[in-house]
């Protein structure tokens, strides 16, 4: 859905050597607003043509923070009550020894389609692109300094902010189910405005899917009581590769404003258009009209 | 030594974690177990390595664990416990069970399903419709019929949008299973968003989530055919669906020689026009055969054409527009042979063969315009449909009688339906109109003979008129009752003109008059927790006058009716339900009963279909189901069982008139009982790739009719059974289908018994050689018997088809046994009937697909 919008920074990192960068970044940017922002409402996947997809992509270099010797990837699955519908996509938890990553799938899959490419096309890119369709929200758990790192993108902003890692007061019961090829137990918890059922198995690692963990066993499937947004891990498997964070500008945020400024952008994702020196106009000048379009969310954290 | 430290009856333990040469290990997790090894309490040891545990249980711990990954696990049980205690861990490798789940096949939320395409799909598959009929709980029939649990769809969304009204074949048999993403279901649909909890529903809705990169952009194909079959064949197919964010569109236009017809099998059986009760539309049922449970592009050479152009817009807020136009126009022919033994009123045994050739010519159009408005509290839809039909039939008869039939008709409907709902916090309030118009100008039979006896001119021609208003008002008493009024107001005229010359029996007469049906229904419902109690009890007012010009004869009934019905619905436990379902209702004749001459229905068969007298079918009905599903071992199971009693006043005879069969209908007293139970269990097995279906239906019919001026018993058992299995093999190289089926049907008449048995065979087998090349072949037997008859059919088509990216080409070779004749078995009432279809000749032919 927001391919349009990741493709932007794209542009804008191979105008910066050349001389006409300030001039270009403006056109770019005037572009992708009146052109491609209807095409990003509606989730279209972009194509680059020309000469300038022929050219080598400039991508910024991955910062590593560690690396990981186990991976789990899990379904995620989100009910939205408004649109009442159902969206599924995967998310992986890249484990290292004290640095772990939660993230979208397809932004794994992409990241390790570009450590053998490094020279790669804009066009091939832009074709990886739209294969995987990566979402740029991930979190870093970094248990040396018991604190957590949110990445997350709010419409062509890209944000941060950290926290401690959260304290879940745990119950645990006596039932017991396999995920997974493991045999689980089953715990519950209220955590940030949800009523969470956690499965948890004998893998010593306290940790699970989101900001889920605490438990005496790794978190292989939960659900809110409300039944709108669950996790079940389809994988687990061994691994020995960077655990890495994007090298890009973040804003750095409080959370509790990141999620009201996501929440606000999700009802209403034209609104930060409609107004402002970046609101689309005509050839005329007259001011383009940008519909308002609630997109597909629930968030995790109500609270 | 006790316990570490109890203090106040709180366990603590405290300590370090270490590896063999003293560095802290951090991340360990610490477990404390009780007597019965469950972790009554735990914590992690931090990046030094140390830890604290506590527990406030009474019964205090009775071991620790400590482990950590890449270290051996330590256990220190009761007595080895202290207050502080200095854990070492030695190194182990660490040994982890990699898994992989193949993606869950169906998940469930609440009433919802959703089957995951990709865990169901084949190579070998074409279309969604091919991964519906694998889906359990989920049936397709011949037709391309949707059920879920045994019980037809109410709706069929695409991406939430109800574009097709209904059409979705063109939608399933279209849409490559390779560009959907997942099929729901949801169970208990109500579509009326308002009407949620208010009016209960129990049949599914289907809901296809198209792949977001197919999305927003037009996906399809066009496909061409060219072969030879005695003469030159040819199909031609483009169809194209494109998915936005608000809007939808579908585009279809196809046309063959090769048997694909698109009017359906109504253009040949002329029944399943008319949603209403225009009596000439219906009553004529000029060829009256009992078809071929095959496809007709077996027997069927035809020129067909089709063009579907649908298409749905969200506007603003919860509205839709959606626009259908639909186009087909075929020219159809077929023969068979027919050898029908039929029973008549001297108590005797009839029999006659024929043998004819049949052409049916047919155009349809059909455009709709639908609004709606639809949420929470407001449903609002605008329903306008134009329908017209043109067929005209002909029939070279050999045999009984040598001649030509023909029959030339047109009808053309027009509709508006206009229903509305308001809910507000306590009451829902519902009004709905729905106007209809049916005009049949041209409606007639011919026949045509050099024996002066048979020849024939029937004109009967009908303008009919219905207007249905209804008006409900419902209150919400408490979260667990609802009480309400429903006020239905029905008014039908019909004008129906009979004018026939014939040969002794010539005939000109007119029937008109009106229908007025008034029903206040007040009703009560309960729904408490997973069991739903609905109690009904109907009073209607019935006022008629019908006018037969001819004998100028006057009709006027004025009279009351009270009817009681109930459904209880109940949720036992997760994934099984049972309803049971009740009661009394009065059907109530027509003009059909006032309608006293007898009318051909072809050549030679004539039916009067009234008394002169109003019929009223009073039924007593009792319904039991149960439906249950184990989602996560792929179980659907449904079991219903039907019972029925209906008085009428009403009784059939046919006796033979010279040379014509004519059915009579006299005012008498009847019963009809009726009692069947229908079983469908269906069964995935994901680790096998094994798909297991199981239909079964039995059921037992009972009335009279009369035979030399008295009442005499019909019964008839019937016995079916539908098995089917698929299996993939070879990591989805090899696909393996096998389908059976059985048919027995039993009719008794003064203890004169006479049965049918049909059992039928299909199988189906491909195996891709290569990645994208795939051989296929299936075949198709069938035997039947009865007392005097068996036969014994085989039926085989085979092919090769190459695939590369979005290009196909496929060579076939149809009926490759050149078999000549299919025969089918049918027991229609007291009459038994044998009918041979001649079969299309072994066809060779080339086909070309590009999809995008």
């Amino acid at each position: 859905m927001f391919n349009s919008v990741y493709i932007f920074p794209l542009i804008v990192y191979d105008m910066r050597d050349t001389a006409k960068y300030i001039v270009m970044k403006t056109i770019a940017l005037g572009i992708a607003l009146c052109a491609l922002f209807p095409a990003m409402m509606m989730g279209q996947k972009v194509t680059i043509t020309g000469s300038y997809a022929e050219t080598v992509a400039k991508l910024g270099i991955p910062k590593v923070v560690g690396t990981s010797n186990m991976e789990c990837i899990y379904e995620y699955k989100v009910f939205d009550p408004v649109l009442q519908d159902t969206e599924v996509s995967y998310d992986i938890l890249e484990v290292g020894d004290s640095v772990y990553k939660y993230g979208k799938y397809g932004s794994y899959q992409l990241d390790s389609a570009l450590a053998y490419r490094p020279n790669i096309i804009v066009r091939d890119y832009t074709n990886l692109r739209n294969k995987y369709r990566p979402k740029p929200e991930y979190l870093i758990t970094n248990r040396l300094t018991d604190s957590l790192t949110y990445y997350g993108k709010v419409s062509i902003d890209n944000f941060s902010y950290e926290e401690p890692v959260p304290s879940i007061n745990w119950t645990l019961t006596d039932s017991t189910k396999m995920v997974c090829g493991y045999e689980c137990h089953q715990a519950t918890c209220t955590f940030r405005g949800r009523t969470w059922t956690a499965w948890y198995c004998d893998l010593p690692l306290s940790i699970g899917p989101w900001k889920l963990h605490g438990l005496p066993g790794m978190i292989l499937a939960a659900e809110d009581a409300s039944k709108e947004q669950s996790f079940t891990a389809i994988t687990i498997r061994k691994a020995a590769r960077n655990i890495t964070v994007a090298d890009r500008d973040y804003f750095k945020t409080k959370r509790e404003r990141y999620n009201k400024s996501l929440a606000a952008y999700k009802e209403d994702p034209g609104k930060v258009f409609r107004v402002g020196p970046l609101a689309p106009k005509t050839l005329d000048g007259k001011p383009m009209k940008v519909e308002k379009a609630r997109m597909f969310y629930n968030p995790l954290e109500k609270e | 030594m006790c316990l570490s430290a109890t203090l106040h009856g709180q366990t603590l333990l405290r300590g370090v974690v270490v590896d063999s040469i003293g560095n802290a290990i951090g991340n360990a997790v610490v477990k404390g177990l009780n007597a019965h090894r469950k972790t009554v309490c735990f914590t992690r040891s931090d990046r030094h390595g140390a830890f604290t545990l506590s527990y406030k249980g009474a019964d205090g711990i009775e071991s620790a664990v400590f482990s950590c990954i890449g270290y051996a696990t330590v256990t220190r049980n009761r007595q080895e416990l202290a207050p502080y205690m200095r854990i070492v861990m030695s190194e182990e490798a660490f040994q982890l069970k990699e898994v992989v789940v193949k993606a869950v096949p169906i998940n469930e939320h609440g009433d919802t399903l959703v089957y995951n395409v990709n865990a169901f799909k084949r190579d070998a598959d074409r279309t969604i419709e091919d991964v519906l009929k694998r889906l359990p709980g989920v049936r397709v029939d011949n037709a391309g019929n949707i059920y879920y649990q045994g019980e037809p769809i109410n709706r069929f969304y695409i991406e939430g949008l109800n574009m097709l009204s209904g059409n979705y074949k063109v939608a399933t048999q279209n849409i490559s299973a390779d560009d959907v993403t997942s099929v729901s279901v949801y169970e208990r649909h109500q579509p009326i968003k308002a009407l949620k909890n208010v009016e209960f529903s129990d049949k599914a809705a289907l809901n296809l989530k198209i792949k977001e990169n197919r999305k927003l952009k037009p996906i399809g194909y066009l496909a061409q055919l060219l072969g030879h079959e005695k003469k030159a064949i040819g199909k031609t197919d483009g169809f194209g669906l494109r998915i936005n964010r608000k809007s939808q569109q579908l585009l279809s236009l196809k046309a063959n020689n090769i048997g694909d017809t698109y009017n359906t099998t109504s253009s040949i059986l002329d029944r399943g026009i008319s949603d209403f009760s225009s009596f000439t539309w219906k009553g004529i049922a000029l060829a009256g055969q009992a078809l071929p449970d095959i496809s007709l592009d077996r027997y069927v050479d035809n020129t067909s054409g089709k063009a579907d152009l649908n298409t749905i817009f969200q506007l603003k807020g919860d509205q839709t527009l959606a626009v259908n136009i639909i186009y087909g126009g075929e020219k159809l022919r077929y023969s068979n042979r027919q050898n029908a033994s039929v029973f008549l009123a001297n108590n005797s045994y009839k029999n006659v063969s024929e043998a004819m050739s049949a052409g049916i010519y047919s155009h349809n159009v059909k455009a709709k315009v639908k609004y709606e408005l639809n949420n929470d509290r407001l449903f609002l839809q605008n329903n306008t449909v134009f329908d017209g039909t043109f067929y005209h039939k002909h029939f070279d008869i050999d045999g009984y009688f040598v001649g030509i039939q023909r029959q030339k008709s047109a009808n053309y409907q027009v509709s508006n339906a206009f229903s509305s709902v308001l809910r507000t916090k306590k009451h829902v309030l519902q009004f709905s109109s729905n106007m209809y118009l049916s005009n049949t100008p041209v409606n007639r039979l011919s026949v045509l003979s050099a024996d002066t006896i048979w020849p024939m001119r029937q004109n009967l021609n009908e303008t009919a008129w219905q207007t249905d208003e209804h008006t409900s008002w419902s209150w919400l008493i408490s979260s667990v009752a609802l009480a309400g009024l429903n006020l239905d107001f029905q008014s039908l005229y019909n004008r129906v003109e009979l004018d026939r010359h014939r040969h002794a029996s010539d005939c000109m007469n007119a029937f008109q008059g009106y229908r007025l049906i008034t029903t206040a229904s007040p009703y009560m419902q309960f729904k408490w927790k997973r069991l739903t109690w609905r109690l009904n009890a109907p009073l209607s007012m019935l006022n008629m006058h019908i006018s037969n010009i001819r004998d100028d004869k006057q009709f006027r009934q004025n009279k009351p009716y009270a009817s009681v019905n109930t459904l209880l619905d109940w949720d036992l436990r997760h994934g099984l339900s049972v309803s049971l379902s009740g009661g009394t209702r009065h059907r109530f004749g027509d003009i059909a009963n006032f309608i006293i001459d007898p009318i051909f229905i072809n050549y030679k068969e004539a039916s009067t279909s009234g008394t002169g007298l109003l019929t009223n079918r009073h039924s007593l009905f009792a319904a039991i189901g149960g439906t249950y599903r184990q989602v996560s071992r792929g179980i659907f199971v449904s079991l219903r069982a039907n019972m029925l009693r209906a008085r009428v006043n009403s009784m059939r005879s046919t006796t033979l008139e010279g040379q014509d069969f004519v059915e009579h209908v006299d005012n008498r007293r009847n019963t009809l009982t009726d009692q069947s139970i229908t079983l469908n269990m269906s069964k995935s097995i994901h680790s096998t790739n094994t798909s297991l279906n199981f239909l079964g239906a039995i059921g037992h019919t009972a009335t009279h009719i009369l035979s030399v001026g008295r009442a005499i018993g019909l019964e008839n058992r019937r016995y079916n059974m539908l098995a089917s299995a698929e299996q993939s093999l070879l990591d989805d190289r090899v696909n393996l289908s096998l389908q059976y089926s059985f048919m027995r049907s039993e009719n008794e008449l003064q203890g004169h018994s006479t049965s049918m048995f049909t059992h039928s065979g299909s199988y189906s087998l491909s195996v891709f050689v290569l990645k994208d090349l795939e051989l296929l072949a299936d075949m198709h037997q069938n035997w039947i018997r009865n007392t005097a008859y068996h036969k014994h059919e085989t039926y085989l088509n085979a092919g090769i088809r190459y695939k590369k990216k979005r290009y196909e080409i496929e060579l076939m070779a149809r009926n490759i046994t050149n078999l000549k004749e299919y025969t089918i078995n049918r027991q229609m009432q007291e009459d038994s009937y044998v009918y041979t279809y001649m079969l299309r000749p072994a066809s060779y032919a080339v086909s070309f697909r590009f999809n995008f």
